[in-house]
């Protein structure tokens, strides 16, 4: 499974799910995105800076033993899902709606994570 | 159209696509001509758009706002750096303050993100009313909260969940001296980035859950200016996110 497919299938998966996106905090990218075709560049580079706000505010703060960090960033609009392994710069993001449940969402995010790690 | 090498491999048509609008992102001008419809990175950069086109027009125009994917549009009549009438906005004009402007402008804007501006009419009619706002007293208007904001009540339901909190704008803080130290760090490290990255706004209202420990995670709510970090048992997550949820029903 391709990137882009393992991103297809974690949008799919999650009802309301406008954006699943690969990214790496150093480089400030997102690499790979699935999104309908009205998302704009804009709006990936302010997630893509969003995660990286978030990861660098809780380094050294958090469980250093603990396989993933996330951040989850709910606006008047929506809810943003930024995860990634413990200590990595590559992340997955989600756009969700902001009645998403992240109970359920940060779990298929760390799953289609490790495939990715898997599969580098 | 250049037809295409035949022993040359091309990217996938979706990977081509991208990579053309990429290409022409970069070959456009800052300022993009009417008719194309503009990007904005939050809902506040949007109405600041929107102040800038009166910032842009010196003779007189009438410049029609449309919102993607939606059918209505503002028409602003613009003169001399001057907003002298809006329609499409339920506003009382002759009492209406730039600050009232800003704000039914950003309400009728409904948090979009992406705008046209296209001009409708180059002689308009002007209002016989000699109110209008300029666009430095716009901007002043978008740039001060409102003097009469009210702080939700978020702020002091974080504190009373929270094992501890800072308030980064006036450095008020209870709690442990660890989850303090912590709570200092994350301050830094954003105050930090922040300054780095332009992508980001302060000024969106959010809420953000960081995960800390199994036990813990950190809060930060952000509204209106004002900054508050927070360390919160982890019980406190589902609460704190129907807070939210509340808080912008409400709003």
């Amino acid at each position: 499974m391709t990137v882009a497919d393992c991103l297809e299938a974690l949008r799919s998966d999650i009802p309301g799910c406008q954006v699943a996106a690969f990214g790496d905090v150093a480089a400030r990218l997102i690499l790979k995105a699935s999104h309908d075709a009205a998302m704009s560049r804009e709006k990936l580079d302010g997630l893509c800076a969003e995660a990286a706000r978030c990861f660098a505010m809780t380094v050294g703060t958090g469980d250093p033993k603990a396989a993933t960090q996330d951040s989850i960033v709910m606006t008047a609009q929506d809810m943003r899902v930024y995860m990634r392994a413990q200590g990595r710069a590559d992340f997955i993001c989600l756009l969700c709606t902001l009645d998403s449940n992240p109970e359920e969402v940060v779990p298929k995010g760390v799953a289609a994570l490790s495939q990715l790690a898997g599969d580098a | 159209m250049i037809a295409p090498r035949k022993d040359n491999l091309t990217a996938p048509e979706a990977e081509v696509a991208d990579a053309r609008v990429a290409l022409q992102r970069l070959a456009a001008p800052e300022v993009q001509a009417y008719g194309a419809w503009r990007s904005f990175g939050s809902a506040v950069e949007a109405v600041r758009a929107v102040i800038g086109e009166v910032g842009e027009v010196v003779l007189a125009r009438t410049i029609a706002v449309s919102v993607r994917d939606r059918d209505a549009a503002l028409l602003l009549t613009i003169s001399n750096r001057h907003l002298v009438a809006l329609e499409g906005l339920s506003l009382d004009a002759n009492n209406a303050d730039a600050q009232d402007v800003v704000a039914t402008i950003a309400q009728a804007l409904d948090g979009a993100e992406s705008l046209r501006f296209d001009i409708v009419a180059r002689t308009p009619e002007m209002p016989s009313s000699a109110r209008s706002w300029s666009c430095q007293a716009l901007l002043e208007a978008l740039e001060a909260p409102r003097e009469n904001a009210v702080t939700p009540g978020i702020f002091a339901d974080v504190k009373a969940l929270s094992v501890a909190w800072l308030d980064v704008e006036t450095g008020a803080e209870a709690g442990a001296e660890a989850a303090l130290r912590a709570l200092h760090h994350m301050a830094k490290a954003r105050g930090v980035f922040v300054g780095q990255v332009d992508q980001f706004r302060q000024d969106r209202p959010h809420l953000a859950l960081f995960s800390m420990t199994e036990q813990n995670f950190a809060v930060e709510v952000s509204w209106q200016g004002t900054l508050l970090l927070a360390i919160c048992e982890a019980s406190k997550r589902e609460e704190l996110r129907a807070m939210w949820r509340g808080l912008v029903a409400e709003t």
